[in-house]
């Protein structure tokens, strides 16, 4: 009997025990309620990190004085038309009280949407709210970690977004591994499809003084070893103004600029989920001084442009560097300029092309 | 360049320990079968495999059991010679491989990347006296994941005409602990009862990951940060309980391991190291992974960097030992020397602690001649992957060695390549009273 209830007992600890499950030991906190991190960071530079999701890094002299930084969750606000949809449902505030914000920071956000968008590799961060919203496009997109990287230059509630259909420009990308000879490549489109027009307004008729319109686009091949790219937020800026009549033989124009920015992002690995995409801001600026000149043929309407200069970010460099200019109807052709551009290990030509037109 | 970035890889995946699981037993002999031994397991042995064993009748009065050692250690994509070959020629910058091997190597691994695991078991010193046995033993496991351009760094060094290296899914996990286990068995009729409660000391608790780097197309530059959080220290315990019963000439075992237990980690110690290699100290990444390695490590909290926190989630996810069943017997034919064992293993709970098969089936045989006892075992798994086992051992008076091959992910296969390859190898001192 004693002995039954031996084997009893160790059969019913067996079992007792193997019922028992092993507790699951937990961090000390928990970043799904953490909502707040505040940090002093002066002139030398700092971090301030909040771990459910954010962290800035200020570099040595972003700062001037010392300021307290301040990260916490925020709702996410309402941004303005044009500025994107919005990559996940959170965004950040970052504060400072103290100091001043002279140089732009390095801002660091998890955004799992970021790997599961098929456009999350073009995120932006938007920063503030409604009319005062700022894009700030300088933005690396690590898709394997579902984190966003980028530079904010001032204090606000950091959003995810990424940019309108019509501010995503597909650009041709050689396949990878390919070797690039500048000369030896065509000048395929750089930027295809259906190009976002960006147009200055030219007014004409109603007595009105004769005015150039330009918009911009641009052709070439630029990187290679990339699984795809885009352009990102083109816009164009500035100025350019005639002070004569095109079809009298001097159709000056006044000293102007007109630039053409955007950011070039690229992608690794092709289609897959994970790797990296980066960006190359592109500024390209057209410059017009008192010698250049608009001239129409007030017989055959033909055109003729001269003296203008163009700079360029990334450098355009090497041959060939040259303007063309292709007049396509009695006002208006494409005012193009081609160069190499070497970003990375990467050489291809590029082409900016700036269609205008001339109003009487 | 290419020399010190090949070494940061060689470093990275040579350095691995070795290591895991519910396949490796603590005891060589248990290996020589495959693990078909918990039925068989006498004297100090008994301890780590079945308690119960040790009020087996006519069972040794005092066993001591020394440096025993088992190694296991296994390799996504990379077969035993490659995996081998690899560590020995980081020391020469990835020279030992021509052109033909290495382009074999990196066309099998997955897109995903490598993955290596490995267990270290070291049961340094048994004792068993009558129906009493104490032991300490030493734990260490690990499971890294390596992105296959680390592997082509390593393979074939920095090749400054791409911008495209990615780091992918590289991260690692490991623990290591310290166990000291009593056992007492009872023995009631033909059924034989045991326990061995083990007093778990943690040592570390470790968890590291690298991120993608940071390109800046235009300036040339790039950075890639890589965090290593952890803990040291803890307290923890578990029980092992086990039966057998004697039929003649068959012997039949259940044993349940880790029924019961706790492991806490000590959160006082819970921190992180850091580093970032840029364009400006690559050329001295040796130099970089050293001061990570020598770096106190900075106490972990909410508020501490982003990559820190992100490596760290997960840290203490199942980082206990597992709660496995077997039940098995052998045969034994005295006249001839010969036993016959089979068995069933199945992880009820798991853990990190442990190996990563749930379910799997093991059969052995051993065979006295004279002062030589050859043994061979194989273990078939079907979950969560198909895998086989093959064993094979040789007890030659006290000594014990055995060595086994491991390979998993057989339908998944290409070319005849296997998913995973690895090997076993343990040994160990045995002295009888």
């Amino acid at each position: 009997m004693v002995r039954i209830h031996k084997v009893t007992l160790a059969a019913a600890a067996m079992v007792l025990a193997a019922c028992g499950e092993q507790t699951e030991q937990t961090l000390p906190f928990d970043p799904a309620t953490t909502t707040t991190s505040s940090g002093s960071v002066g002139a030398a530079g700092g971090v301030v990190a909040l771990a459910s999701g954010a962290q800035v890094t200020v570099p040595a002299g972003a700062i001037t004085g010392t300021s307290n930084l301040t990260l916490a969750n925020a709702n996410t606000p309402t941004l303005p038309a044009g500025t994107g949809t919005l990559l996940g449902t959170r965004s950040f505030s970052l504060t400072g009280t103290g100091g001043t914000l002279v140089n732009p920071v390095d801002f660091e956000m998890l955004v799992p949407d970021v790997a599961t968008n098929p456009n999350g590799w073009l995120a932006d961060f938007v920063v503030g709210s409604g009319a005062t919203a700022e894009i700030e496009a300088d933005v690396s997109v690590d898709l394997s970690n579902g984190k966003m990287v980028g530079k904010i230059s001032q204090f606000g509630v950091i959003t995810p977004v990424i940019p309108p259909a019509e501010d995503i420009v597909a650009v041709d990308v050689l396949p990878a591994g390919a070797e690039l000879v500048a000369d030896a490549i065509a000048p395929n489109d750089l930027f295809t499809g259906a190009v976002r027009t960006i147009s200055q307004n030219c007014r004409r008729g109603g007595g009105a003084p004769p005015c150039v319109g330009f918009s911009a686009r641009a052709s070439g091949t630029l990187l290679a070893q990339v699984g795809s790219a885009r352009l990102t937020r083109p816009a164009i800026s500035g100025s350019i103004s005639l002070t004569g009549d095109p079809r009298v033989a001097n159709g000056a124009l006044a000293a102007g600029s007109l630039t053409l920015r955007g950011v070039v992002r690229v992608r690794q690995g092709g289609t897959s989920a994970g790797g990296l995409a980066a960006r190359i801001p592109i500024r390209v600026t057209l410059n017009s001084t008192a010698n250049s000149r608009v001239v129409q043929n007030p017989t055959t309407n033909a055109l003729t442009l001269s003296g203008f200069t163009v700079s360029a970010s990334p450098a355009f460099s090497g041959a060939p560097t040259s303007f063309t200019i292709v007049p396509t109807s009695a006002s208006t052709g494409v005012f193009e300029y081609r160069g190499t551009v070497s970003v990375g290990n990467g050489v291809g030509t590029v082409a900016v092309r700036f269609p205008f037109n001339i109003g009487y | 360049m290419s020399s010190t970035l090949r070494n940061a890889a060689a470093i990275a995946i040579a350095a691995i320990p070795a290591a895991l699981g519910a396949q490796l037993s603590p005891v060589p002999a248990g290996n020589a079968v495959a693990g078909a031994y918990i039925s068989q397991a006498k004297g100090y042995e008994a301890l780590w495999m079945n308690p119960a064993n040790l009020a087996v009748r006519n069972g040794p009065k005092i066993t001591l059991g020394l440096g025993n050692v088992g190694v296991s250690s296994s390799a996504l994509g990379l077969d035993i010679n490659q995996l081998s070959d690899l560590a020995r020629s980081f020391g020469d910058d990835g020279n030992g491989f021509d052109a033909a091997a290495k382009a074999d190597i990196l066309a099998n691994i997955p897109s995903t990347g490598t993955n290596i695991r490995g267990q270290v078991l070291v049961p340094a010193a048994s004792l068993q006296i009558g129906r009493l046995a104490i032991g300490a033993a030493i734990g260490s496991v690990f499971d890294y994941n390596f992105g296959r351009d680390l592997v082509d760094l390593a393979l074939n060094g920095y090749d400054q005409n791409r911008v495209d290296y990615r780091v992918g899914n590289t991260n690692g996990r490991q623990a290591t602990y310290l166990d000291l286990a009593a056992g007492l068995g009872h023995k009631i009729g033909p059924l034989q009862l045991g326990v061995t409660g083990h007093y778990i000391v943690p040592r570390a608790l470790e968890q590291w990951r690298i991120f993608e780097p940071q390109y800046d197309l235009v300036n040339r530059t790039f950075r890639m940060d890589g965090y290593s959080t952890g803990t040291t220290g803890g307290s923890g315990w578990s029980v092992d309980v086990g039966g057998t019963l004697n039929l003649g000439l068959i012997t039949v075992s259940a044993v349940l391991q880790n029924a019961a237990g706790k492991f806490t980690w000590d959160e006082a110690n819970l921190g992180y190291r850091g580093f970032s290699v840029t364009d400006s100290n690559i050329e001295n990444i040796d130099g970089v992974l050293q001061d990570v390695f020598k770096a106190t490590a900075t106490p972990l909290t909410a508020t501490s960097p982003l990559g820190a926190t992100q490596t760290v989630q997960g840290l203490y996810s199942r980082a206990f030992l597992p709660k496995v069943f077997r039940a098995g017997g052998h045969l034994k034919l005295p006249i001839l020397g010969t036993r016959v064992s089979g068995q069933y293993n199945e992880t009820i709970e798991e853990g990190f602690i442990g190996g990563n098969w749930q379910k799997y089936i093991s059969v052995g045989a051993s065979q006295k001649i004279l002062f030589f006892t050859p043994s061979v075992g194989y273990a078939q798994s079907t979950e969560p992957n198909e895998g086989n086992l093959f064993t094979a051992g040789l007890g030659l008076g006290p000594i014990n060695v055995s060595v086994a091959k491991l390979t998993e992910g057989l339908a998944a296969g290409t070319s005849g390549r296997k998913e995973r390859e690895g090997v076993m190898v343990s040994f160990g001192l045995t002295l009888g009273f």
